[in-house]
C-alpha cells in the first residue's frame, strides 16, 4: 500500500498551469497519459505514488 | 450535436455563470437534443463527471454542487472539488482569484490568493496532502 503525499503549494501551482491551463480551450482532449505523466516528472513528482499507471 | 460541442457549452456556462446547466436547460438550449444520452456520453468519456441524480456534479476542475473550496475572481465564484481543483479553476481561466477555503489540521482559514498569475499568501509556505495514489485517482473520482 502507498501512502500518502504531501505537495508544496508552489509546487502544484506548477504542475496545475500545464495540467489545466487548457481545460477551458474548445477543443480541449485528454491529453495522452505520457503527457500528463511528463508534467507530474517536469516539477519533481516522481516515485511511485506519482505513476499514472 | 457532437460531444465537443456540448462539453464547450457546459464549460462556458460554468466559468461564466459558476453553476453548471442542469439537463433541463441544455434540451431546452439545443433542440431536439437528448440531454441524458448526450450527458452519458461525456461522463463515458471523462468529460464530465455525473452524479447519482444524472445532473452534472463535476467538470473538472469545477464541483457543480457546493463544497469547501470556493474560488473568487471579482464578482464571480467557482466551487472547487478539491484544492488542487481551487488551484486549477484560476489556471484554466487565466484569472487571479481568492481561494476561500479551510486548513484540515486546524480548520483555520487558507490565506492564498493567485495575483499577478502567482499564488501569494501565507498559505503559498504550506502543504497539499494527497491520499490516494495517482493510477488510482480515477477509480471514484468523486471519492478522490
Amino acid at each position: 500500500m502507498i501512502g500518502g503525499a504531501t505537495v508544496p503549494v508552489l509546487t502544484m501551482w506548477q504542475l496545475t498551469l500545464g495540467w489545466y491551463g487548457d481545460r477551458l480551450e474548445p477543443d480541449w482532449e485528454p491529453h495522452p497519459i505520457e503527457y500528463l505523466q511528463g508534467l507530474l516528472d517536469d516539477v519533481g513528482l516522481t516515485g511511485p505514488f506519482w505513476q499514472l499507471r | 450535436m457532437d460531444d465537443l460541442a456540448l462539453r464547450r457549452h457546459i464549460y462556458r456556462t460554468i466559468a461564466d455563470t459558476g453553476r453548471a446547466p442542469t439537463r433541463a436547460a441544455l434540451a431546452e438550449h439545443f433542440d431536439s437534443f437528448d440531454a441524458a444520452d448526450g450527458l452519458q456520453r461525456l461522463d463515458d468519456r471523462r468529460y464530465i463527471v455525473l452524479g447519482g441524480d444524472g445532473e452534472i456534479a463535476m467538470a473538472l476542475p469545477f464541483a457543480a454542487r457546493p463544497t469547501g473550496h470556493r474560488v473568487v475572481a471579482g464578482t464571480r465564484r467557482w466551487w472547487a472539488n478539491c484544492a488542487w481543483d481551487a488551484l486549477a479553476i484560476p489556471a484554466a481561466l487565466a484569472t487571479d482569484a481568492a481561494i476561500e477555503a479551510r486548513w484540515l489540521d486546524d480548520d483555520e482559514p487558507v490565506d492564498l490568493r493567485i495575483a499577478n498569475g502567482q499564488p501569494v499568501g501565507d498559505a503559498v509556505d504550506g502543504l497539499i496532502h494527497f491520499t490516494i495514489p495517482a493510477r488510482h485517482w480515477w477509480d471514484d473520482i468523486v471519492e478522490t
